[in-house]
């Protein structure tokens, strides 16, 4: 073999020659989105991870993603046929199992309940309905995505638009989950515009709130929260664990590890051991889960699937979403507060989609333009930590009657 | 379900169920949370007292309280505003706290909102 030819060899092992068009634009969209994470901050904790796997997922030869192979070879003594392993596969193909077998969605959640607070929406209860009111996003979005199949070429089965829908829920876990079961060949696009628009809900919610509600409305101050007893915070995780998973098993994986997190973090105050459990579950053990479902996500993003005219109106779909969510929220905040006499200040109802505590932080600053001397922050808490529960609700209907 | 048409009919369906379900199960917790509140007088009592005592510990021995028209409801603000005003004069000093009352707040509109961004840039 002459050096030349040893050269043309090495030059074939190497991505240079391999990569592709789809390739080289996926690996840009990752520059975009670890510029948009790192120097913009949107969700950096999570569209870094997913921006970095979706560079790894398009490095051509590198086979990350690669399953692994098998071989059926018949045992010689016994002549039975067994499974040799030829190829291990990919790091991402293992770490990737956790999303598709629905293992670290719920996990996020067993962080997320040991973190919430959920006093506010205890101290009142009616503001539960907001949650629930903000949940319309996901079904007017839903409905949004199969009224495309009227245009050819553009259309989406049941189970896909239904993972669309789930946008507008502003849940990342939950849109993880939904979508690694219903559609997981749409799961690169969805988390993508999930966690983007969740980052810029400072920007599209404030003009929907300001254009359904007047003045008046805006500058209505609530009452102050009554305190909340231990023995009420204690209970409000395994009712609602009860009550949900009973009514929608489908959502009792996501469900029953939020509101274990969330008896950890009460039971924590009685009885001090418990501390360990909850610092791990909102810590270290969120920590390792979101690096994995992060790149793995990320690592969805397949040039060939994502560089499509869906990509495109799955995004613009989900921006429906948002839209359409804390439009149902605010229109419903507006029914409470005619119905208790303006006690109710209608922007606490936009904090109805989960994106916590985001959305729960706009509320308070709108209402704050309005009148100076307005805190709803803690009032639109409850809301914020209902859309938790209402999406995680939605997302076991979606699952429940979508999954064919 | 092929044609565009049938599918848009199911995801109608599924928006009614959905909704409906969504509704029910969160209404259905709010009544319950209602009935837990009826509950939980008791413990809400106790959990008050427990405020009171960790908060005096702490800040000086000598925090005493003899204020005039606070309802009970006031027995938390009234131990964080002590505490807080024993931490301020610092130890050793025999802090009697007769009154505490809320006057009106004469802030100029500037200083409010000066306020209010620094609080928003810490939420």
């Amino acid at each position: 073999m002459s050096l030349v030819d040893a050269l043309y060899d090495f030059f074939l092992t190497m991505g240079f020659s391999a990569i592709t068009w789809q390739e080289i634009v996926m690996i840009l969209i990752s520059f975009v989105l670890i510029y948009l994470a790192l120097v913009k901050g949107f969700e950096p904790l999570l569209l870094l991870p997913i921006a970095f796997g979706m560079l790894l997922a398009n490095l051509p030869l590198a086979g990350l993603n690669a399953e692994p192979v098998y071989q059926i070879v018949a045992d010689p003594v016994t002549g039975e046929h067994t499974h040799k392993m030829i190829d291990a596969g990919g790091l991402l193909y293992w770490l990737y199992r956790g999303v598709k077998l629905g293992i670290y969605p719920p996990l996020i959640f067993l962080g997320v309940g040991a973190m919430t607070d959920f006093g506010p929406l205890i101290a009142n209860p009616r503001s539960i309905l907001l949650g629930a009111a903000a949940q319309l996003g996901i079904f007017t979005t839903f409905l949004g995505a199969l009224a495309l199949n009227f245009i050819p070429g553009l259309g989406f089965n049941i189970p896909e638009a239904a993972s669309i829908g789930i946008i507008g829920g502003a849940d990342g876990p939950t849109a993880i989950y939904l979508t690694a079961k219903l559609a997981p060949h749409l799961l690169g696009p969805i988390a993508v515009a999930a966690y983007s628009y969740m980052a810029l809900v400072p920007l599209i919610q404030p003009p929907i709130m300001k254009a359904l509600t007047t003045k008046a409305e805006r500058e209505i101050v609530m009452e102050q929260l009554r305190p909340v007893s231990r023995l009420e915070r204690i209970v409000f995780p395994v009712l609602v664990t009860l009550v949900v998973s009973l009514v929608l098993p489908a959502a009792a994986s996501l469900i029953g590890m939020l509101m274990f997190g969330n008896l950890l973090r009460e039971a924590a105050m009685m009885q001090s051991t418990l501390n360990r459990l909850m610092k791990t579950a909102e810590g270290e053990l969120m920590n390792i889960v979101v690096i994995f479902l992060g790149t793995t996500v990320g690592a969805t993003a397949n040039g060939e699937l994502f560089l499509s005219p869906r990509t495109l109106a799955i995004i613009f779909l989900g921006l429906a979403a948002f839209s359409g969510g804390t439009a149902g929220g605010v229109i419903f905040g507006k029914i409470m507060c005619k119905m208790t006499g303006g006690k109710v200040n209608p922007l606490i109802g936009s904090a109805g989609v989960s994106a916590v505590p985001m959305a729960a932080r706009v509320s308070q600053r709108v209402g704050q333009e309005a009148n100076p001397s307005n805190f709803l922050l803690m009032h639109a808490m409850g809301p914020n930590v209902a859309g938790v529960i209402g999406s995680a609700v939605a997302a076991g209907v979606l699952l429940s009657m979508c999954n064919f | 379900m092929t044609s565009a048409q049938e599918m848009i009919v199911y995801g109608l369906i599924v928006t009614l169920v959905g909704m409906g379900v969504v509704f029910l199960v969160l209404i259905g917790l709010s009544y319950m949370l209602d009935v837990l509140k009826l509950f939980s007088k008791a413990g809400t009592a106790e959990k008050k007292s427990e405020v009171k005592i960790d908060n005096i510990e702490e800040p000086a021995e000598a925090v005493s309280f003899s204020a005039a028209e606070e309802d009970e409801d006031e027995e938390e603000l009234i131990a964080v505003i002590s505490a807080a005003v024993a931490a301020f004069m610092g130890r050793g000093r025999n802090l009697t706290i007769r009154s505490i009352k809320r006057i009106e707040d004469g802030t100029p509109a500037w200083a409010k909102i000066g306020r209010q961004e620094q609080m928003l840039n810490r939420l």
